[in-house]
């Protein structure tokens, strides 16, 4: 076996992939402004916060200058590295407190650069307030924690985002291989169908979820294709089988009638005819067959009140048996609906009461019954007669295609009869039986049907073949 | 009748021919679609015998364009395709009847016959009737009861309605097949005597009242004398 070549999911995998990739970017830049934008919004809080609290007023009275270079000298000497730093300005310019030396700090919010202990310039926020009497008081926070965050965040956003696009793309790959490994296991199958090797299925144990039922789906259509193909096989064959004998008959005729005179020529003309005609009747009934099993006569199917399908039938037949001398009478005829092709099971009734009409002998008494039976949901249509009947071993067999009974063969008919009223059964999702009837035959078809007042009807028709 | 044949095959076209004009029937012949099209425009004919496989513009084709101008003749469409879904294409396409190859002459004249009384009689009276009246006999449509002169006649369903095709098409033959699937509805031939049988029931019935007004006309079908009613 040639292991299936595996396909290239094509632009899928990378498209998802930078798809993925790019999100994840943008996600990852947008925590990184907003965290950003939280720290700022933190510092300025609490630069605020400690004007507040330096310059806050003592009872009634605001504090003087004085009172807050007291207090920043105060602070000074508690604080530690990470807290704000400050710088009281008179309001000529001169320092009065605080260890920071800044230049030209407008009022509110700014970023500036200054000194404090060390000679080094830093960066900083700075809010600045005048205070009564002109003075200016500076609060600073120092950078470092965000000049830190801002060193280690950026290399991590970049190393998130290589590990994303890492992942994403493996992530997408994969998933890409995996489904194309599901999905060449049906293409494989279907190559191997177009190639002609029908039998072949989608193997399902290996899958799971949507990709088992996509399988078995497929695997269904292709028993409906090897049915099909069965019947199309088997059409061809019965057609080059079974009119040999017709046609082969026909040119004996045709021989007779050019050596006969002109009364044996007639006459063997006429045969010849009557040939074609029967030839004609297998081809019709092969066709039927065909179109049956096809489900070419699903556009007939609709509800049928069975009882006055029956009676009409029975009506019909009954002159033409009583000209055999046979009788036919009705039996209980229950009111039942069903879904179903009329112009078939005429046929298939017609077919069992000629089958009467051909193999029993005059005197014969024949019953058609229409009975419902309300658990099971099923109508049953019985043709019994109590004629020579047919053997319990051949009642499976005579209901195959050209099969013909010994005391039959001679008899009118083309052995297609039953393998039709077979297949109309079974495309009405039922069946058909035959029983002794002690004496006699009775062949009894089963479809799905509704008793008014029962069960609710069948809406769609079952596919042929299968089983309730 | 002046009979247009469109019909490729020589041979049948040549049988078909012959067999109307020994009828006594005018009979024009073509070969393909678009020569049927041209003989319509050229002459008036009673009715279009109208082969379905043709080459080039086939049978549905012509059809189609003869829909498209109103007051055609009849068409009588001939097929070696006979399935269900196709005589329906060919009935929907606008042909007034299909009849499927092989077909004996006289099931052709017959069918011919009914489809040009139907096209004369739907241009005169355009409502169904509610019954027929030949001689002594006439039928209730709405009762389903037969009446010859003064005596009531029983008959049943089947019965009915066979007098009633027969009247529809009196003096005019009716073959078995037409019987079977006006009547009886019945796509498939029967391999025992059902249109002898039912037929031969009415037919005595018939017979308690008067002389038998229905003949077996033998290789045809059947065929209601209205001098004999």
């Amino acid at each position: 076996m040639i292991a299936p070549a595996r396909a290239r999911l094509g632009k899928l995998a990378p498209q998802f992939g930078i798809i993925f990739v790019l999100a994840m970017l943008l996600a990852g830049g947008a925590v990184l402004l907003f965290t950003q934008r939280e720290l700022e919004a933190m510092v300025d809080q609490s630069l605020i916060d400690d004007i507040a609290r330096i310059s806050a007023p003592i009872g009634a009275r605001s504090a003087t200058v004085a009172q807050i270079a007291d207090r920043v000298r105060q602070r000074e000497r508690e604080r530690s590295i990470s807290e704000v730093g400050h710088a009281l300005m008179a309001a000529d310019g001169r320092r009065v407190a605080g260890m920071v030396r800044v230049a030209g700090v407008a009022q509110g919010f700014s970023d500036i650069k200054f000194r404090e202990n060390a000679p080094r310039i830093r960066d900083g926020r700075a809010l600045a307030v005048m205070l009564p009497g002109g003075a200016m008081l500076v609060a600073v926070a120092h950078s470092e924690i965000a000049e830190d965050m801002e060193r280690i965040m950026w290399p991590v956003l970049l190393l998130t985002s290589a590990g994303a696009l890492a992942t994403g793309l493996g992530a997408s790959f994969m998933f890409g291989r995996m489904i194309a490994d599901r999905l060449s296991s049906i293409r494989f199958a279907a190559d191997a169908i177009v190639a002609g090797d029908l039998s072949r299925r989608v193997p399902v144990r290996r899958l799971d979820g949507l990709f088992a039922e996509q399988a078995r789906s497929f695997n269904r259509m292709l028993d409906r294709i090897e049915e099909l193909m069965a019947n199309v096989r088997q059409f061809s064959a019965d057609i080059a089988h079974d009119l040999r004998t017709p046609i082969t008959r026909i040119h004996t005729f045709l021989d007779e009638a050019k050596r006969g005179g002109s009364a044996a020529r007639d006459r063997a003309i006429d045969q010849a005819r009557r040939e074609c005609a029967s030839i004609l009747g297998i081809f019709d009934a092969l066709l039927r067959l065909s179109e049956i099993e096809a489900g070419r006569r699903r556009v007939n199917v609709r509800p049928v009140a069975l009882a006055a399908l029956v009676e009409d039938v029975v009506e019909t037949m009954e002159p033409a048996l009583a000209d055999r001398g046979q009788s036919l009478r009705i039996g209980p005829l229950d009111p039942v609906t069903a879904m179903a092709d009329p112009d078939l099971l005429n046929q298939l009734i017609v077919n069992l009461l000629e089958n009467v009409a051909h193999h029993t002998p005059r005197g014969t008494v024949a019953v058609v019954s229409l009975t419902a039976d309300v658990t099971s949901g099923f109508a049953r249509i019985c043709v019994a007669d109590d004629g020579p009947g047919i053997a319990a071993a051949d009642h499976d067999r005579v209901l195959r295609r050209f099969v013909r009974l010994d005391g039959a063969r001679s008899s009118a008919g083309n052995g297609l009869g039953l393998a039709i009223a077979d297949a109309v059964a079974r495309f009405h999702g039922g069946s058909l039986t035959l029983n002794d009837n002690r004496p006699g035959l009775i062949v009894c078809l089963s479809l799905p049907a509704t008793v008014p007042g029962h069960a609710p009807c069948l809406e769609h028709p079952l596919p042929a073949g299968s089983a309730l | 009748m002046k009979l247009l044949i469109v019909e490729d095959d020589p041979v049948i076209a040549m049988h078909v021919g012959q067999s109307m004009r020994a009828l006594g029937h005018e009979a024009e012949l073509a070969a393909t679609g678009e020569a049927g099209l041209e003989a319509l425009r050229a002459s008036e004919f009673d009715a279009i015998v109208l082969d379905r496989l043709l080459p080039g513009l086939d049978g549905l084709g012509v059809l189609r364009k003869l829909q498209q101008h109103p007051n055609q003749p009849p068409v009588l469409m001939l097929s070696a395709l006979g399935m269900i879904d196709e005589r329906v294409e060919g009935l929907d396409a606008g042909a007034d009847d299909y009849l499927v190859k092989p077909f004996e002459m006289t099931e052709l004249m017959a069918r011919l016959n009914a489809i040009v009384r139907r096209g004369l009689a739907s241009a005169d009276t355009p409502r169904a009737p509610a019954g027929y009246q030949v001689g002594a006999l006439s039928l209730d449509l709405a009762s389903h009861g037969a009446v010859r002169g003064t005596c009531q006649i029983d008959l049943n369903r089947k019965e009915f309605s066979l007098l009633a095709e027969l009247m529809r098409a009196t003096d005019q033959v009716v073959t078995r097949r037409m019987l079977l699937e006006n009547i009886w509805g019945y796509s498939f031939e029967p391999s025992t005597n059902i249109i002898e049988s039912n037929m031969s029931r009415l037919r005595a019935k018939l017979a308690l009242s008067g002389q038998d007004p229905i003949e077996t006309v033998r290789g045809a079908g059947y065929i209601l004398r209205s001098a004999l009613c």
